[in-house]
């Protein structure tokens, strides 16, 4: 997983829950980073696991949720870094049915050996989307939090519901309807 | 700031500089590894710059080197490059003149040229493409075209690369090859003047591209030339000449060269004094002749409507065919002039013929109407002295006597004429004669009076031929000794000798003789030396008449009162 996952979650952690947190949980999980991240380094995906485990146990907030904060969190950094990339979309739904044809293949260029997960569309209309979303990681909820801010970017919002197609959430189904205002 | 805080902080603090110094490490490997690709990057530009390089002075190297016209034309036809070769041949430079292929192509070859670069913009490929082009002199030359189209990157055809070769040459040897052959086959075989001038005029227009191609014909005796055979303009329908022109030998070109004997190319008419027009001015003449054994029998002549038309090549080949054609030529006049002369000669003959005929019926008629006047003064006369035998006297009853003699003379002699001109040749009655046979015969029929003697010397021979003639000539001479003998005894002798190719006889006799000069005479119709009774001064010419039809001689030899012997000689 990319160093940027990393240092962008371990700011928000100290953002969020402070300093002291970012220690901690660094502490209770067993790195071989050290806790040291580089936002263009590559490390485990399981740190990454290890430190939301701890975190959620801590706070008492579920992986989930978490993740869908942080993703929240890192739609802005996103946006910040890639303005050209959001810049070429004019629909939340065009946007996301093109994750895996554009987005992600701009993402590879950057960060070449990036583990991406693969969304397949399922079906598409003006107003809805049906996406697979396959990755060993099984961070649906990650994804959830993007396609959120991608609505409210947009100054748009959606009704999506998620459907577990594998109980590990390593395929999930997502069923995305936006309501139009 | 308490001591866990510090702690806190100062493992923070590490974790920072650890993040830094691998973030420093990735973009020392980053950089690394990008000078490396750009290294890699600056040798395969390198290579590829040099490569093209090469390709390119490979291609320039064609492009100059190739000894054909080479050239790039833009698909909308605008020529972006020439070769040396090419500005040579089509007479432009590039960098003095704006070209487009259209400029090119002789006009009557456009519409063929624009569908053969359709078909390359379709197939990619076009070759054997043959079409004239017209160079900056105005030249007309053939051309043989191989190109291709040449595609950028997106496989959008941006131009074509064209090689032209000049087959001018080549396409005229061939024509003239073609040409001869083709007039070669044409006239073998054929015995008909006009049809081997009809094929003439066909082959050699086609070949000089013109509609006016004249042949004439030279009438020696009239010394005249008459155009037997035309293409184009002049032909008439089912080849026949439109407005036949004869000329006099002399007169115009064609006229002239016919008297000189040597060929001629008139380059522009309209100054040319002999110049004479026939079916419309034209302004360039090719003449040349058809010489037989020396002398001029015809004349080939094109006209063109372009001045300059006709080239020393042209001129060559029609000599060529003019030298092919004209032993065919000759022999066809000579076939034509005997087939006149067997056509005058079997009229000639048909009119004999009916003349025979003619005078054969001419005779029948005449003898029978002249017979039978005849016996009925013979009739008429013996009544008279039949009815008055008593009343007439000695002289009267003589007189009656000698018109009965004189009656009966006269019809022998119109019986001999008739038999006289019935003589004739008849080949259906030919069979074998014993002659002896025949003679003896007709020694016992014929009246011989006492004091002759016959004598038959030698067995006469078998002989093919007409028994009646034989007859009649048997019976004439044996008939003119007997009546030409002395009153005692007479002698005649018929004798016989075989000679290598004919048969000899004789007949004679020991009477009173013919004088000399009598000896032509005697054969000659009605001449007769001595008139007697049953003389009709026939007899002779009628055996002559049978001696010459089967190819024999007759001649006598005599001596006044000692004899005369005939003799004759029958073809074997």
């Amino acid at each position: 997983m990319k160093g940027i996952v990393f240092t962008e979650f371990l700011e928000l952690v100290e953002d969020k829950f402070g300093i002291e947190m970012v220690d901690a949980i660094i502490a209770e999980s067993k790195l071989d980073s050290k806790g040291a991240y580089t936002a263009i380094g590559t490390y485990k995906f399981s740190e990454m696991l290890q430190l939301l485990e701890n975190l959620s146990n801590n706070t008492g907030i579920s992986i989930d949720n978490l993740l869908l904060v942080y993703a929240e969190h890192f739609f802005s950094v996103l946006q910040t870094s890639y303005p050209g990339l959001l810049a070429t979309y004019k629909d939340p739904i065009e946007m996301l049915s093109s994750i895996e044809n554009h987005i992600h293949i701009e993402v590879m260029k950057i960060y070449p050996d990036a583990e991406l997960p693969i969304f397949i569309v399922e079906e598409k209309t003006e107003n809805s989307l049906i996406m697979i979303y396959k990755s060993s990681r099984a961070m649906h909820h990650f994804g959830l939090g993007l396609m959120n801010k991608t609505f409210e970017y947009f100054n748009s919002s959606a009704k999506i519901i998620l459907e577990k197609i594998k109980e590990d959430g390593t395929e999930v189904r997502f069923l995305i309807n936006k309501i139009n205002d | 700031m308490t001591e866990v805080k510090i702690d806190i902080l100062k493992r923070a603090l590490l974790r920072q500089k650890m993040a830094r110094k691998q973030a420093e490490k990735i973009l020392e490997d980053k950089s690394l590894a990008l000078f490396k690709t750009s290294e890699q990057l600056k040798r395969v530009n390198h290579k590829l710059e040099s490569l093209l390089n090469e390709k390119q002075s490979q291609l320039k190297g064609v492009f100059e080197n190739i000894n054909d016209a080479y050239l790039v034309v833009g698909i909308d036809g605008v020529i972006l490059k020439m070769n040396d070769v090419a500005e040579v041949f089509f007479g432009y430079k590039l960098n003095e003149t704006k070209l487009k292929v259209k400029d090119l192509i002789l006009k009557e070859d456009y519409e063929y040229a624009k569908k053969n670069f359709a078909q390359l913009l379709k197939n990619k490929k076009l070759s054997n493409c043959i079409l004239r082009i017209i160079n900056s002199k105005k030249q007309i030359k053939w051309v043989n075209i191989s190109a291709s189209i040449g595609k950028d990157n997106n496989n959008r055809p941006i131009a074509s690369q064209c090689i032209v070769r000049d087959i001018t040459k080549q396409r005229e040897e061939q024509l003239v090859l073609d040409l001869v052959s083709n007039t070669a086959k044409s006239v073998l075989g054929k015995e008909d003047i006009n049809e081997i001038a009809w094929e003439i005029s066909s082959n050699i227009a086609k070949y000089l591209n013109t509609n006016d191609c004249v042949i004439y014909l030279a009438n020696e005796e009239n010394k005249t030339l008459e155009q037997i055979a035309a293409y184009g303009e002049k032909k008439g329908k089912k080849n026949t000449v439109k407005n036949k022109i004869v000329l006099p030998i002399g007169k115009g070109i064609v006229g002239s060269v016919a008297e000189k004997g040597i060929s001629e190319i008139i380059k522009d008419t309209s100054v040319d004094q002999r110049y004479v027009v026939d079916e419309a001015q034209r302004n360039s003449e090719i003449t040349v002749p058809i010489i037989s054994q020396g002398r001029v029998i015809g004349i080939i002549d094109a006209e063109h409507k372009r001045k300059n038309y006709f080239t020393e090549t042209h001129l060559n080949t029609i000599e060529n065919i003019a030298n092919l054609v004209s032993l065919q030529l000759k022999s066809a006049i000579n076939l034509r002039e005997r087939k006149q002369i067997e056509q005058k000669n079997k009229d000639l003959l048909s009119k004999l013929s009916r003349s025979n005929d003619e005078l054969k019926e001419y005779a029948h008629i005449v003898s029978h109407d002249l017979k039978s006047p005849l016996r009925s003064i013979a009739a008429l006369t013996n009544w008279i002295k039949t009815d008055n035998k008593d009343k007439f006297g000695e002289y009267s009853l003589q007189n009656f006597a000698d018109i009965e003699v004189t009656l009966e003379n006269m019809e022998n002699l119109i019986s001999d004429i008739l038999r006289f001109s019935s003589i004739e040749e008849n080949d259906k009655e030919v069979e074998e004669i014993n002659l002896d046979e025949l003679v003896k015969k007709l020694i016992q029929i014929i009246y011989v009076p006492k004091s002759v003697s016959i004598n038959i010397k030698n067995i006469l021979p078998v002989v093919n031929g007409d028994k009646i003639k034989f007859q009649q000539l048997f019976q004439n001479l044996i008939g003119n000794a007997i009546k030409f003998s002395r009153t005692d005894s007479a002698i005649i002798n018929i004798d016989y000798e075989e000679l290598e190719f004919y048969h000899k006889f004789s007949v004679q006799d020991n009477g009173i003789g013919i004088e000399k000069r009598h000896f032509d005479k005697i054969f000659k119709i009605f001449q007769f030396l001595k008139k007697s009774e049953n003389s009709s001064g026939i007899g002779l010419s009628i055996v002559k008449k049978i001696v010459n039809i089967y190819k024999g001689d007759i001649w006598l030899e005599s001596e006044i009162n000692k004899g005369t012997t005939f003799y004759f000689t029958i073809k074997k």
